[in-house]
């Protein structure tokens, strides 16, 4: 389990991209999400989740398959091995948090050797 | 990146929210074929034990019951990630049937149940108190299904309870095309 937990991790963190991140790695791994019933999930509008997609998508976490069901264009989605390793690794920073076992990364003014350990 | 302890909760309660509402709608969408086929069944057996004799009418209900099994069967093959074996999904697909037929016997015969129409809403209720169990499981739609179809069957029993085959097939294998057709839409 300790190989699970953080860094934190900014891309997941924010909270729509959270539930879309959850939403997908609930499915078995081959499985796609489409894109109105993931927004039915999210409780997010179109463009809010397009952009929050989009960002997910740069950061190699999901990916989005374009294409055709009969005449009416379909917008899938699915999470990526990296996206799933990357939500395990942050829910395990989470629930270290909890625990109060969790290590936070420096901040750019804190020296790495003042980091608590 | 600094993490509050609430911050912290409220984001995994968000985590399982997300994850328990995805494998809901999934759920659902599984579901949707053999509701609306037994919706079909349902609409067609209960017409046959209106208008036929006893024993033409056992024959067709047996003949939908066979064949709903083997579009159950295709379509939980289709359904399953990594292919299920047809062994297993004869399981999957006999035992409730098989489970069903046992509890209406003992329940009729245990309160002493004897009149068709009778036995006919029994069966109802005990399809309508298994969604409501799986409900428990799997999402609140299932709850509310179980429900409604117990009330309305309820509902028919207590009004019109000579014409219940009628009723069933207007009313009840209504609702289950209905909810059928909702659950696709999850």
């Amino acid at each position: 389990m300790a190989d699970f937990v953080g860094p934190p991790d900014e891309t997941i963190h924010q909270i729509t991209r959270l539930k879309i991140m959850a939403a997908l790695a609930a499915l078995p791994q081959p499985e796609m999400l489409e894109f109105t019933r993931l927004r039915a999930i999210v409780q997010a509008s179109d463009g809010n989740l397009a952009t929050h997609l989009n960002t997910l998508e740069i950061a190699g976490y999901i990916a989005i398959s374009k294409d055709f069901n009969g005449k009416k264009p379909r917008t899938r989605i699915s999470i990526t091995p990296t996206g799933r390793a990357a939500l395990r690794r942050h829910t395990g920073y989470l629930r270290a948090i909890l625990d109060g076992t969790a290590i936070d990364e420096p901040t750019p003014d804190q020296p790495a050797s003042e980091a608590p350990c | 990146m600094n993490i509050s302890p609430r911050e912290a909760e409220q984001s995994l309660a968000a985590i399982e929210t997300a994850s328990q509402e995805s494998r809901s709608r999934r759920a659902y969408r599984h579901a949707a074929p053999y509701i609306i086929g037994w919706g079909i069944v349902w609409a067609i057996g209960y017409t046959g034990s209106a208008i036929l004799p006893h024993e033409p009418a056992n024959i067709v209900w047996l003949a939908l019951i066979i064949a709903m099994s083997g579009f159950s069967a295709v379509i939980m093959r289709r359904q399953s990630a990594h292919k299920l074996g047809w062994g297993r999904i004869a399981l999957y697909t006999v035992v409730p049937s098989v489970t069903l037929i046992i509890l209406v016997n003992l329940i009729a015969n245990g309160f002493n149940i004897r009149s068709s129409i009778d036995i006919y809403a029994l069966f109802i209720f005990i399809v309508a108190a298994a969604y409501a169990i799986s409900g428990l499981k799997f999402g609140r739609r299932y709850g509310q299904l179980g429900v409604g179809l117990a009330s309305l069957t309820a509902v028919g029993l207590w009004l019109l309870p000579s014409a219940l085959n009628i009723y069933i097939f207007f009313i009840d294998a209504a609702c289950l095309l209905l909810a059928g057709f909702w659950f696709r839409r999850a």
